[in-house]
């Protein structure tokens, strides 16, 4: 008689699901109890300003902005390089060689620049907290900040959150410039466009609301991936491999939610009409 | 001592655990003002997570804890909050804030609850750091220093609000013997200076005698607490066999 | 603390907000600060392919885009917006004195006066339009569609004129729609129905018997002239004549004396009679063959109709064919 007896298959199967629902209803009250915790010491550091710690604002918007600025710069060029060569292809065969303005200009300010740059700040800024919080768990420092009387939402949490509502829409920026930049460069080197033709195409195109749409992505994104590594911080185990886990955890997740929040923005973008 | 002074903490009926373990049921004790408490068990018994419930960062199943008179279990989260601050918690590993100087970690619990002004909070920070022998390290960030330092500068940060109850989880942990009696004499200081009144977690025997006043002994097996007293007295004259061996084995490793 | 690089930092955020507000300025919030006119303009055509925020040219120059595309639900037609931008129009000198919007306004009703209209063009390939505004009508032609009275004051109305595309759908279209209208059913129902009624005529035996009794009529008629012509050769007549006149010389004797002795007698009467009697025979004969011979044509053409029909019934509605001419043919690639 084998072990794998039919029986313990579909047993071990019902209970693999059952599992997974028990934590994906852990994973749903917690998030829920974390915004609910957000809102609150939000409001009251809105009340109290001085409350904030600043200084650790400051520090991750270094962390996750300036330091960023880089790999973001590269990765916005190269990508906008791409699109462009790819674009290049096509409208080449309509004689639409122009068009490549339209589209990498479309296509990076509404949604790759966004996209990128929280791949990016998902990789860096989100990994980061995880892994911080995670460790602060191991070594109580999340306890010692409890009986001390201070919340953790307020001194972990809303720095990160406002660090990352302001780092992501001006990394945003530079992606979306870097982007064009990198289609310019292939519109006037492999198509052969006049420059001024490209940029002339490109700001007749594009408008301060195509910007503004991609921004406010951003920021979406900010706050998912603020929170979902905070999340997965508090829920670490408390020992080296809970705390690689759940970095891991935390990267894979953010992940998924930016891109259902990408889809459920792009829809709401279209459904409003723009 | 014990009967003239009134409960600064009281246990009634602590049920207490993890998910669904049970760990402890019924648990019935009292700290007084002013005496060192020792809360004893072997590795695995639950003193760690009794010690949680105790400082309100657990929910216990059943029972209630009064810190201050004040119920720790039935309170809302302010109101918790505002009963944590009145005392103190040294933790295993000190749980200083890697980020921050030893100095900065000892004024933090200063810049969020008192008006004083940051060179007043500078040098409280400077007094309590040298209360623990820690002169000269102001400057050091946690991951520079020795273990037994930063258990001491947890302490000074406990010791930040001056408060009237102190809670040690496992002091002596991991610390050389030498290390781990300085820091029974500096608990022992800190009573007869301050006159806080001070719980201890550990499994460490030799400290037990040194700076118990009373004792209680945790059984895993039982899920109670099997034996009360004066750390001396239980060792001769304990009803239970278990608790007199597991006492008197200190003297032994002494010998 | 682990301190931010707070240098670092402020570049950062500080050139970010640079970029930005330089892409919004670039993107467009520069137009918040151009001056601009405000165009209107009516369609009766569909609008298919404009969108809120294509170009307008003047001349080709893009001189502004259309800011609002609405329905006009009584008079069924599509109003457009369109802002211009005034920095595109230029006099050349240094600098316009008074309100720049009214001078513009003037310029362009005296425009719309020597035929300025607008009209939709095609965008390339891919159906998307423009508005192109050119003199597309004569000076002082009148303007198809009136200016709506309920028209904002402070905006120009530039009366449409048709496109270029719309022009030929129009005339496809009423061309199809008269070609549809011709009932060829009936058309060839009759016609098949006239050349049965013809083929039986012509096939009909009275017919046949007709030209041959006409036939024969004419070969009797011909024989009996003949015969005439035999019988009245002009020796004969000139020997009936001289006979005759012997006759009537004896006779005028006679009469001379017949007269003198009756007085009168009707005899030169009597001979123009016969004379004009002789001569009206020849007409009728020379007649008569040239009626016999149109018929003979006539009836030959009737042939060739028939015939010619009956290998070609659509010839009734064509014509005769003309002469194939041959047409380069296009060159195949």
């Amino acid at each position: 008689m084998s072990i794998f007896s039919e029986e313990n298959v579909f047993n071990d199967f019902i209970e693999k699901i059952g599992k997974a629902a028990q934590k994906i209803c852990k994973d749903m009250r917690d998030l829920t109890l974390l915004v609910g915790d957000i809102t609150r010491t939000s409001w009251y550091v809105i009340k109290h300003p001085s409350k904030l710690r600043w200084r650790d604002v400051g520090y991750y918007m270094d962390l996750c902005g300036s330091q960023a600025l880089p790999i973001v710069i590269m990765i916005c060029f190269l990508m906008g390089l791409i699109l462009a060569f790819q674009a290049a292809v096509q409208a080449r065969k309509f004689g639409g060689e122009i068009f490549v303005a339209d589209a990498v200009g479309f296509s990076i300010l509404k949604e790759l620049g966004p996209l990128m740059v929280a791949m990016i700040a998902t990789g860096r800024a989100g990994s980061a907290f995880a892994a911080e919080i995670g460790t602060m768990k191991v070594n109580e420092e999340i306890s010692a900040l409890e009986t001390m009387g201070f919340s953790p939402t307020r001194f972990l949490v809303i720095p990160k959150l406002v660090a990352m509502l302001i780092a992501m829409p001006v990394l945003t920026v530079f992606g979306d410039v870097s982007g064009l930049f990198g289609g310019f460069i292939v519109g006037i080197t492999m198509l052969g466009l006049p420059g001024m033709a490209y940029y002339t195409r490109t700001i007749a195109v594009l408008h301060p609301s195509t910007m503004a749409l991609g921004l406010i992505k951003s920021i979406v994104f900010g706050i998912l991936i603020a929170i979902v590594g905070c999340l997965r911080g508090f829920q670490s185990e408390s020992d080296a491999q809970g705390v690689g886990r759940s970095t891991t955890s935390s990267v894979v997740t953010s992940i998924f939610m930016i891109v259902i929040a990408d889809s459920v923005l792009t829809m709401l973008y279209t459904f409003l009409g723009y | 001592m014990k009967n003239n002074k009134k409960p600064i903490v009281e246990v009634r009926n602590l049920t207490i655990g993890y998910d669904r373990t049970t760990v402890m049921e019924e648990l019935n004790f009292c700290v007084h003002t002013g005496e060192i408490f020792v809360i004893l068990g072997g590795s695995g018994c639950g003193k760690s997570t009794l010690l949680k419930h105790l400082i309100g960062l657990y929910e216990p199943f059943r029972g209630d804890i009064k810190i201050f008179g004040e119920s720790i279990v039935r309170s809302d989260e302010d109101e918790k909050r505002e009963l944590m601050r009145q005392f103190g918690v040294t933790y295993q590993g000190g749980a200083l804030f890697g980020s921050l100087t030893l100095e900065e970690n000892v004024s933090l619990p200063l810049e969020e609850y008192t008006t004083l002004s940051k060179d007043e909070i500078k040098q409280r920070a400077y007094d309590k750091l040298a209360l623990v022998d820690l002169q000269g390290y102001e400057q050091y960030m946690p991951s520079e220093i020795s273990g037994g330092m930063k258990k001491r500068a947890g302490l000074a940060r406990a010791m930040a609000l001056d408060p009237k109850l102190l809670f040690f989880d496992e002091p002596s942990a991991g610390l050389d013997p030498i290390t781990s009696a300085e820091l029974d004499r500096l608990i022992l200081r800190l009573r007869k200076d301050l006159g806080t009144t001070i719980v201890i977690v550990t499994h460490e025997l030799d400290s037990i005698f040194t700076v118990a006043d009373r004792v209680i002994m945790l059984d895993k097996r039982t899920k109670s607490i099997i034996a009360e007293g004066e750390p001396h007295y239980l060792k001769k004259n304990s009803e239970n066999e278990w608790v007199r061996d597991f006492l008197n084995r200190s003297n032994l490793k002494q010998v | 603390m682990i301190e931010a690089n707070k240098f670092r930092l402020g570049l950062f955020v500080l050139i970010g907000i640079a970029l930005f507000l330089a892409c919004l300025f670039v993107f467009g919030l520069s137009d918040m600060f151009t001056k601009k006119a405000r165009f209107v303009s009516v369609f009766r055509e569909s609008v298919q392919g404009l969108n809120i925020g294509s170009s307008v040219k003047y001349k080709g120059v893009p001189v502004g885009t259309v800011k609002k595309i609405s329905i006009l639900v009584d008079e069924k037609l599509i109003l457009v917006d369109m802002d211009i931008d005034l920095s595109f129009f230029t006099t050349g000198k240094s600098k316009v004195q008074g309100n720049l919007l009214q001078k513009f306004y003037q310029f362009c009703r005296s425009e719309r006066d020597k035929g300025l209209r607008c009209r939709l063009e095609y965008a390339g390939i891919t159906g998307l339009k423009f508005v192109e505004i050119d003199y597309f009508a004569q000076p002082g032609e009148p303007v198809a569609i009136p200016r709506p009275d309920y028209l904002r004051k402070d905006v120009f109305y530039v009366p449409s004129s048709p496109g270029v595309f719309s022009d030929i759908l129009k005339l496809i279209n009423v061309s199809l729609e008269r070609i549809s209208k011709i009932d060829f059913e009936n058309i060839s129902n009759q016609m098949s129905s006239t050349l049965g009624e013809m083929k039986k005529i012509v096939s009909d035996p009275k017919l046949k018997k007709a030209i041959e009794q006409l036939k024969n009529m004419s070969s009797n008629l011909e024989k009996s002239s003949e015969s005439i012509a035999k019988v009245l050769t002009e020796k004969r007549l000139r020997q009936i004549f001289n006979r005759v006149e012997d006759s009537l010389n004896s006779l005028d004797a006679l009469a001379k004396r017949v007269t003198s002795q009756l007085g009168q007698a009707k005899l030169p009467a009597t001979s123009k009679a016969f004379r004009e009697a002789a001569e009206s025979v020849n007409d009728t004969k020379q007649m008569l063959g040239n009626t016999l011979m149109k018929l003979d044509q006539a009836i030959d053409a009737l042939t060739e109709l028939v015939n010619y029909l009956n290998d070609d019934p659509s010839s009734l509605l064509k014509g005769k064919k003309k002469p194939k001419i041959d047409f380069p043919e296009p060159q195949k690639k």
